[in-house]
């Protein structure tokens, strides 16, 4: 009897630890700051209550980084339960099996305690797929020191805006980021055009209509016509000139705020109705949502559970009020504390008569095309019809239909023959030399010659054959399809681009030819240059060069490309500035070819000289004096000595670095990228950043973007062949 | 052909480096000048400054009449043959020979004369398309020489252009040069280590010390009658030797050497090969013991200790030395008018006996 109850302890015991286990669940976020606080608080309360049953874990994780890791960790098991992110990537989420939609129940539940236009967006096919949270727009941020009232329509602000504007001053009426596709869309709906994409019967957006093209007019006209508003404005010149009083009102959304100066007095409003059309300015709303994971460890009572928690009335106040989020909950809205905050309820009112950014997967092509037609309109190289045209045609272009799926057969027996010539060939020239006989007798060499043999097959010929094989495959929305050699077809024959369009091979492998050797060219010329002036005070002045050689060199070459770029602004740019002390008119750096090449090449310059300088001081040092006093008596001048006898002599050591500084100049990327960007139109874009482009702004079309990389590979190795060949030649 | 003139020379790299410290020197046209001095005495500074490699703080330069202490190399008309030879590792012996016409800008038909000839000269014709790296030192050497032919400058410089080679082709290249010399007859200055090189090249030695000069004149004026302590023991092989003595009386040696009106301490000098094993009493004796003995064939070299500190060395006959062995104790003497007499505080010669 005894050890009956004393057995019946223990099992009770054991299940009352069972039971007693919380089920785990993990959020991944990717908040900062007072928002990060505010979701650790309520994650603690929530902790708090559910003790035994439910235990969150939160997990901050880069923004940038965010949807990409959720696409490739999610189905493989090692993604969060749930995660709160913005909804613009639900379409394909859901389409791909991502993410888990929220039953019927919750669908009308939640549905009555939200902001309709929240739960908006939230809907993809006939379900919703995630629990809304918070949204940001857009909106007018104005100066109540400058100006009494915002402006209620689009005339009244072009009248408070040119009365304000002295350009002399640097003073602005208006400032937002114009170039931006996403600035432009609350005009496009203001004179009542957009994207087409909120309505479910098209998956082609609408970008040449002439309401768009009016709202593209009427951009051009406020900066190009009045100059009422700064071109070239970045997010971070629009929040300095507004914090300097330079400019009255500007297009921004809730993030200024935390640019802001505490004690800056200013004011948020809806933005104003169009006059041409008496439509209001609808900007995009971005809406963020907690979505729970399709695999995850957990039921999914447990990670909605957290969701519905954040989505409370008591967590929305706490969110709006400490997190200062414009949260999703209706009910929020109705407690005093957050009644009487002007600036979350103008941001309410704004929402209602915002646009749900469409949460296809087109959405997201649509900013590639629309920033250049934009780009184009606003420096005055093509009429609004006419750009949106061409949007409309790369459009159509960047989401082509993947090629017809090929069967792998006789590409698999290609390769396996390959294989066999391959291994075969080795294998006759490993007898012929008796490669194997000596390494069985001296194997040490060999052991020693392993980790590095180990090193290159991990680092560079995996990479390398995964990268060859996935260029011969189409990939849309987490979809392969083997295409055989169609990638390279598509891109070697450019059927779809004339040879000027610099979205054609040729076009782009000409800017990248040009590019490396006026780089190199450039390198070679000054490290040189400077390594004769530097190279008698080699000791003496040590110091100093080693400083100039360090400042290129240690900071990251981003950082670099972002300073330079910002002193290639038109406006406020030093290189301008200096251009004026000499009377010389400003220069839209970015807005024709030539200027945008030459400041990548400027960037790529200053980056790229420490090297050859540093190898050329080297090489001198090699070269003996005595040559060159034999040269000066013999009756050579100073570029003669240098031309007949330092250069033949440098050239050896030289030779290598030229190729190598060719290879790095051609896959430059960063400067590409960080500096003109591609501008005008893609135009100084060069291979590399041509296949990011496809890999990563173009529906994630990483085969043909792997092609483009094969090619490149292709070109390097010609090319390097050909100048062993030529250094073989002549050396 | 042109006179080179130095005058008051100085050369210096800073305060404490001062090179050459006023340099006086006239070099006649035509002349074989060579130039002699331990190392680091600045013998090469001088030729680069001549060559414009190095400017001068002070002092002038001339060659004939034009003062070039201001013009680059490249305008004062001078050739000059580096010890390293300073061949340009990438060109041909054709093109290395011709470089100094091309920079000119000269016919190329004149070049291709001047470089065929030259080579000739030297016998060189069959190089002439190899680089430097395929060649000989001697080869090298030749070459080097050609360069500076062919521009038939009007003074050439000559850095120590033999001492790379072995003493066989330095023989060799040694009369060629004497030859060459004859030919051109073309004023050269010529630096040199060789004792040998000097005495039978030069038709003036100059000595440098600590970027002085020590003594100029013929060969046989330096060896007979060499200025200084400096000068006469650099001049000739082996060098001679130097006995510090307190004269008794006005006189040295007991007696033998009379001392022209001083009576203060001397240094007499005598050449190892002005002694000789005594075979009767008088005259100049020295007492020594046997150290080393070393046979050149015809003579040998005897290094003797005359007390614990001074050692003197002898170069005798053959058949004389031979009876000679380490340890033993022998009489040497001079004949009393080969003793050269220095003064002991200056070190200068003191003007000869009557
Ligand atoms: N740039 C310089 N700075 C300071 N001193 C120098 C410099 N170049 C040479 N010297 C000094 O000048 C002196 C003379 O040098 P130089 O080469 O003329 O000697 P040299 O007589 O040719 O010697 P060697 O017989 O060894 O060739 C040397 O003591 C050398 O250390
Ligand atoms: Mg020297």
């Amino acid at each position: 009897m005894k050890r009956l109850s004393l057995f019946t302890l223990l099992l009770f015991l054991c299940i009352a630890t069972l039971e007693a286990a919380p089920r785990q669940i993990t959020v991944w976020h990717s908040y900062r700051g007072a928002e990060e606080t505010a979701i650790n608080g309520l994650a603690e309360e929530f902790n708090a209550l559910h003790r035994d049953d439910i235990r969150v874990t939160l997990l901050a994780v880069p923004y940038d980084a965010f949807a990409n890791k959720i696409t490739s960790a999610v189905p493989r098991g090692n993604g969060p339960d749930a995660f709160i992110y913005a909804h613009e990537r639900i379409g394909d989420w859901a389409a791909s099996g991502i993410i888990e939609p929220l039953g019927p129940y919750y669908t009308e539940h939640i549905g009555t305690r939200m902001l309709p236009v929240t739960i908006e967006a939230m809907r993809s096919g006939d379900k919703l797929w995630g629990i809304p949270l918070a949204f940001k727009s857009l909106v007018l941020f104005y100066r109540t020191d400058l100006m009494d009232a915002p402006p209620g329509t689009t005339d009244e602000l072009l009248a408070v805006a040119e009365r304000f504007t002295d350009r002399a001053a640097n003073r602005y009426g208006i400032a937002f980021e114009a170039a931006s596709a996403y600035f432009a869309a609350p005009f496009l709906t203001g004179f009542g055009g957009g994207f087409c994409l909120d309505e479910a019967a098209s998956d082609t957006p609408c970008l040449d209509t002439p309401e768009n093209a009016a709202a593209l007019s009427f951009i051009a006209d406020i900066v190009r016509e009045r100059k009422v508003a700064p071109d070239e404005a970045t997010g971070a010149l629009v929040t300095h000139l507004f914090a300097e009083g330079r400019v009255p009102m500007v297009i921004s959304g809730p993030w200024l705020m935390g640019e802001l100066p505490a004690d800056l007095p200013y004011a948020v409003a809806t933005l104003p109705v169009v006059s041409a059309t008496g439509l209001p300015m609808r900007p995009l709303l971005t809406v963020e949502a907690y979505i729970i994971a399709k695999h995850r460890r957990t039921d999914i009572a447990a990670a909605r559970a957290f969701g519905e928690f954040l989505s409370s009335e008591a967590s929305a106040r706490q969110r709006a009020l400490a997190g200062r989020q414009s949260v999703a909950t209706l009910f929020a809205y109705d407690s005093p504390a957050v009644r009487n905050d002007a600036t979350l309820m103008l941001f309410k009112r704004q929402a209602e008569q915002a646009l749900p950014m469409s949460n296809r997967p087109a959405m997201r092509m649509v900013w590639e095309p629309l920033a250049t037609a934009l780009r184009k309109v606003l420096r005055g190289a093509d009429t609004p019809q006419h750009a949106l045209a061409e949007a409309g045609r790369h459009y159509a272009l960047f989401t082509r239909p993947p090629a017809k799926a090929q069967s792998p057969a006789i590409f698999l027996a290609t390769l396996l023959a390959l294989a066999v010539v391959g291994f075969g060939y080795l294998w006759w020239r490993f007898r012929r030399e008796r490669v194997i006989a000596t390494m069985r007798r001296e194997p040490t060499p060999y052991l020693y010659l392993l980790p590095a043999a180990l090193s290159m097959f991990i680092l560079v010929f995996i990479p390398f054959t995964v990268g060859t094989a996935v260029s011969f495959f189409a990939h849309r929305a987490g979809e392969w399809r083997f295409v055989g050699l169609a990638n390279f077809v598509s891109i070697l024959s450019s059927q779809d681009f004339p040879v000027t369009d610099p979205l054609n091979f040729y076009f782009t492998l000409a800017v990248t030819v040009g590019w490396t050797a006026v780089n190199v060219a450039l390198h070679v010329g000054i490290g040189l240059a400077l390594a004769m002036l530097l190279r008698d005070q080699w000791l003496k002045l040590r110091g100093v060069y080693r400083i100039l050689l360090i400042v290129p060199w240690a900071v990251p070459n981003y950082i670099t490309a972002l300073i330079w770029k910002g002193m290639f602004n038109r406006q406020f740019g030093a290189v301008n500035g200096l251009l004026d002390l000499f009377g010389v008119e400003p220069v839209s750096w970015f807005s024709s070819f030539w200027t945008a090449f030459a400041a990548n090449v400027a960037t790529n310059t200053w980056l790229g000289f420490p090297f050859m300088m540093v190898t050329a001081l080297g090489a001198l040092q090699a070269v003996p004096r005595e040559l060159e006093d034999a040269a000066a008596v013999d009756g050579a001048g100073a570029w003669d000595r240098f031309r007949h006898v330092i250069l033949p002599l440098l050239r050896p050591a030289l030779l290598p670095a030229v190729i190598l500084g060719s290879v790095w100049t051609f896959n430059m990327f960063n400067i590409i990228f960080l500096v003109s960007g591609g501008d005008p139109d893609g135009a100084t874009d060069i291979l590399i950043s041509e296949a990011y482009k496809w890999a990563f702004q173009r529906q994630e079309q990483y085969g043909y973007a792997a092609a483009y990389a094969t090619l490149i590979f292709i070109v390097l190795l010609l090319y390097s062949k050909f100048t062993e060949r030529r250094a073989g030649g002549t050396a | 052909m042109a006179t080179v003139t130095f005058e008051k020379v100085v050369k210096r790299y800073s305060e404490q480096a001062v090179i050459l410290k006023g340099i006086d020197l006239e070099v006649r046209d035509g002349e074989f000048l060579v130039l002699v001095g331990p190392s680091g005495c600045g013998k090469s500074t001088l030729l680069r400054t001549l060559a414009g490699l190095e400017r001068i703080e002070e002092g002038a330069i001339r060659i004939g009449d034009r003062p070039v202490g201001d013009l680059p190399p490249k305008d004062r008309d001078i050739a000059m043959v580096f010890q390293s030879y300073a061949l340009y590792p990438h060109m041909t012996v054709r093109e290395n020979m011709a470089f100094g016409l091309t920079v000119r800008r000269m016919p190329a038909a004149e070049i291709t004369r001047r470089v065929d000839e030259a080579a000739a000269l030297l016998g060189i014709t069959h190089l002439l398309d190899r680089l430097p790296k395929e060649m000989s030192g001697g080869q090298r050497q030749r070459v080097a020489m050609g360069r500076a032919i062919v521009r038939s400058p009007q003074v050439f410089l000559f850095d120590e252009p033999l001492s790379n080679l072995d003493a066989a082709l330095r023989t060799q290249m040694r009369i060629e040069l004497k030859h060459l010399h004859r030919r051109l007859g073309a004023t050269i200055i010529y630096v040199t280590h060789d004792q040998i090189e000097a005495m039978t090249l030069a038709d003036r030695i100059v000595v440098l010390d600590k970027g002085i000069i020590q003594q100029i004149g013929t060969p046989a004026e330096l060896y007979d009658r060499p200025a200084n302590t400096f000068v006469a023991r650099f001049i000739g092989t082996p060098a001679m030797n130097l006995l510090d003595l307190e004269p008794q009386d006005g006189a040295i040696f007991g007696g033998a050497v009379r001392l022209p009106g001083t009576t203060r301490r001397v240094v007499a000098g005598i050449r190892p090969s002005d002694l000789a094993v005594a075979t009767a009493p008088g005259g100049i004796r020295l007492d020594g013991t046997v150290d080393l003995v070393e046979a050149l064939g015809a003579t040998a070299v005897a290094h003797l200790r005359l007390d614990a500190d001074r050692r003197i060395t002898a170069e005798l006959p053959a058949a004389a030395a031979r009876g000679l062995a380490a340890g033993a104790t022998v009489t040497l003497t001079a004949v009393s008018d080969r003793v050269h007499l220095f003064d002991g505080e200056t070190g200068l010669r003191i003007a000869d006996r009557a």
